[in-house]
């Protein structure tokens, strides 16, 4: 790593609307896309990084986030810290609706965070879970790209699996 | 969902990729999975890769046959957990089923097997660390050996927990004892379906047996054996302190058995045998119950001296179940509650002499009971009640057949936030004491049974759901409700309560409107029809009409899995059900639905409330009005048998 002094460093993000932020290093390095970046450029200057796949408002999401669960690691390990993890999670899956948690597991994805994206995932299986098929084409905004006689074909064979809810219905 | 532009419509899928759906779905189970293969092409795929790498296949709501199985099941170097209804297969699975790379395997309904299951689970899971078979070979044919078993225990030596949940009693017993030797060091758990306590008695005896030479010195059998649980035809004192001498790290221990005949005093539970409990004093769960299931009968030769005896042992003792002591009076059960400090369970069936003085000083205590059972306590009254509620913790109470509880208790029972089950079977509330759970608990209860309370009219659905929002509600009982008509189910289905679990068992006046009610019961934003009800039971319903089985054909009902039916209706039309739903699973003759039949404690519960009427008088006039003749019998035995 670098040779700058570890804590007080202030490290500035620039979003794909052009906001900038401004977290310390201990934050965006929970960012694995962040952290790779300065390994290979260790003498990096402090220009602000240019993050164009992440909107401010997911940015600002995952930053919260990232501070929080830092903050509890810090903290001794006790059971209440897990505790304590499991409702911030909740209550981030909870105030998301279906499009804002898959702009969020996207962002997420491209700055390589894998604990925040491995809990996103679980939150939105957990939506579609036990969900009839229109569900979650709804929830993905997918089209039905089988012909008539595939997807006959396809709902014979998981038949067991799902609702039993006519397509054609509204 | 907001009408978002055409972009941020395909922002979603075509950028989110392949791997990440993926990962996402592999966080689903199976039926889910599969369910997601339908909507389009990408995630068909998806599915099919995913099924190449899945940890855990778990598929317990129908019995898949082996054509839906196996393109379910391809190779799989990563499958851990794998748990099934085997209902419809046989040996012929076995390659299918059994990989080397299980840790954990549960399969229920195996009938159809051979024990050739047992002994190729010996050699193919080599690795496994939890084991559970249900039913194995009850089909007529089948049959299981003792080869069978002998190749299960020495092959799997990573074993820790295992469940047989069949009858052993039938292998020979000099046997037994050798092939039980072979187990996993590794085992902590166990529980077997059926076994002779004598089985059990002289495969934990050390240096027992005609076969052995009088200075064999043999080696201890099962050594690590945790958790002990057992059903078997006479639960006795030898056997009891058998276990109590043997296990010495035992900390759960749970014995069930279901006399066919009078027990004879050598082949019973005394007060000596209930002294022997606990002898190394790690045991933190017990239960002992004397199940009526073919026979009226009772621990007789229990009385208070043997409660007080075992709880001189137990005083760290977190649950106890006791079934079947009517001798026990309130001293002994006193004596519990105020001996184990860390009681958190406490269930008692059949405390005939169990009265409201038990709790009179519970709040001096310092116990905080959060699960707690008293069946068929008829002595107790609200009063016990009011007391109780100072365990503000409560997360279950089952107060099934006390018939003296009503609607004075139900204050004091909605003042329970935690509460989370709630059965008040056969007792004598009415609708003007479900207001009071309207107000206090109705908005955090799981599960509410008010089977039999024959004071409730149309009224208490009103009562209790009217203007409630946000309820958590998923089962429901209302059977054997003699006034809960039509009307009282339209008004359930209005409410739009989310249930998932609905009984309306033996209620004279419900009929097809209230299936029709129920079928268009429109409950959250999933669009299409209807109701979440996973379950219904309409078992003897006086106005269910051949009407109904067209609201019960798809696409009614879309996740119903259990229906419960009169059998004696024209069998054709039950039939032409079946076909066109071949998922469900419809019960004619009148069982209790449910994954979990096991449930039911002594099986009392599938009788009439008028039945038990005849049975509680029987119990109430003649038992210990006589003298205690079973009680000599056992101190004079004591001497003798005793060793």
């Amino acid at each position: 790593m670098s040779t700058a002094p570890a804590n007080t460093n202030k490290i500035t993000l620039r979003t794909a609307d052009n906001q900038e932020f401004e977290v310390d290093e201990a934050v965006a390095m929970e960012f694995g896309t962040v952290k790779t970046f300065f390994d290979e450029n260790p003498d990096a200057s402090d220009e602000p990084i240019p993050l164009p796949n992440v909107s401010s408002k997911c940015l600002s999401t995952i930053i919260e986030y990232c501070k929080f669960h830092l903050a509890l690691r810090a903290r001794d390990d006790s059971s209440s810290v897990e505790d304590e993890a499991k409702v911030y999670d909740e209550e981030l899956i909870k105030a998301h609706d279906n499009e804002s948690l898959v702009e969020l597991i996207l962002a997420a994805n491209y700055l390589n965070i894998m604990d925040m994206l491995d809990m996103l995932n679980e939150g939105v299986a957990a939506r579609i879970k036990n969900k009839s098929v229109e569900y979650v084409r709804k929830f993905f905004g997918i089209e039905n790209d089988y012909t008539p006689e595939e997807e006959a074909e396809i709902r014979a064979q998981y038949e067991w699996a799902f609702e039993g809810v006519d397509p054609d219905e509204d | 969902m907001a009408s978002g532009s055409v972009e941020s419509q395909s922002l979603a899928l075509d950028q989110l990729p392949t791997a990440l759906l993926a990962t996402i779905m592999t966080k689903l189970d199976i039926s889910s999975i599969c369910s997601m293969a339908v909507t389009c092409r990408t995630f068909n795929s998806c599915a099919s890769h995913i099924l190449s790498f899945l940890p855990n296949f778990h598929i317990l709501e129908i019995s898949p046959s082996m054509g839906l199985m196996k393109p379910l099941l391809p190779p799989n170097p990563y499958l851990k957990s794998l748990k099934l209804d085997c209902g419809q297969l046989n040996d012929s699975s076995v390659e299918l089923l059994l990989r080397p790379s299980l840790h954990e395997l549960c399969l229920h309904n195996c009938s159809d097997f051979s024990g050739k299951l047992l002994s190729e689970i010996g050699s193919r899971c080599k690795d496994i660390r939890s084991l559970y078979l249900g039913s194995v070979a009850e089909k007529r044919g089948r049959a299981i050996l003792i080869s069978d078993l002998e190749e299960l225990l020495g092959g799997c030596t990573q074993l820790e927990e295992l469940y047989l949940m069949f009858d052993l009693s039938l292998f020979l017993r000099h046997n037994f004892a050798r092939v039980w030797a072979l187990a996993s060091e590794k085992l902590t758990s166990l529980e077997i379906g059926y076994i002779s306590s004598v089985m059990v008695t002289e495969l934990l005896s050390p240096n027992v047996g005609p076969h052995l030479y009088p200075n064999q010195i043999q080696p201890s059998i099962l050594p690590g054996i945790q958790k002990l649980l057992l059903a078997v035809d006479y639960i006795t004192d030898t056997m009891v302190s058998t276990i109590s001498k043997g296990l010495t790290l035992l900390t759960h221990l749970e014995l069930r058995d279901a006399p066919l005949i009078e027990p004879r005093v050598t082949f019973d539970l005394t007060n000596s045998g209930l002294q022997q409990i606990n002898q190394h004093g790690r045991l933190k769960h017990l239960s002992l119950i004397r199940s009526q299931e073919f026979l009226s009968t009772y621990f007789k030769r229990v009385n208070d001296l043997g409660i007080l005896l075992m709880a001189d042992n137990c005083a760290n003792m977190e649950s106890i179940c006791l079934g079947g002591f009517c001798r026990v009076t309130d001293t002994g059960f006193k004596t519990l509650l105020h001996s184990c400090s860390s009681l958190y369970k406490l269930k008692v069936c059949h405390g005939s002499q169990l009265t409201d003085l038990v709790f009179h000083d519970i709040a001096a205590t310092s116990l905080s009971l959060t699960h707690v059972s008293f069946r068929w306590c008829n002595l107790l009254t609200n009063h016990a009640i009011r007391s109780l509620v100072c365990n503000t913790g409560l997360k279950v109470l089952d107060l099934r057949g006390c018939k003296n509880l009503g609607d004075e208790a139900l204050p004091a029972i909605s003042s329970l936030c935690e509460l989370k089950m709630l059965q008040l079977d056969n007792s004598d509330i009415t609708d003007a004491g479900m207001a009071y759970l309207r107000h206090g608990i109705i908005s955090s209860l799981i599960s509410l049974s008010v089977r039999g309370c024959k004071k409730l009219t149309d009224k208490c659905i009103s009562v209790l759901f009217d203007g409630s929002s946000k309820l958590e509600l998923q089962e429901l009982d209302l059977s054997n409700l003699p006034n809960l008509s039509d009307n009282g189910v339209l008004a359930l289905a209005k409410s739009q309560v989310p249930i998932s679990e609905l009984r309306l068992r033996q209620c004279p006046l419900i009929g097809d409107t209230s299936v029709m009610a129920l079928a268009s019961m429109q409950v959250d934003d999933d669009r299409g029809h209807g109701s979440n009800l996973r379950l219904l039971d309409l078992y003897n319903c006086g106005g269910i009409t051949q009407l109904s089985f067209r609201w019960l054909k798809k696409p009614y009902f879309p996740r119903l899995r259990w229906l419960g039916v009169m059998g004696s209706l024209n069998r054709d039309i039950v039939d032409a059900l079946a076909r066109n739903r071949p998922y469900l699973h419809v019960a004619c003759n009148g069982e209790e639905l449910g994954t979990d039949p096991w449930n039911n404690i002594d099986g009392s519960y599938m009788h009439d409330y008028e039945e038990l009427d005849e049975l509680e008088q029987w119990l109430q006039e003649g038992e210990w009005e006589s003298d205690d003749e079973e009680m000599e019998d056992a101190e004079e035995a004591e001497d003798v048998v005793m060793e």
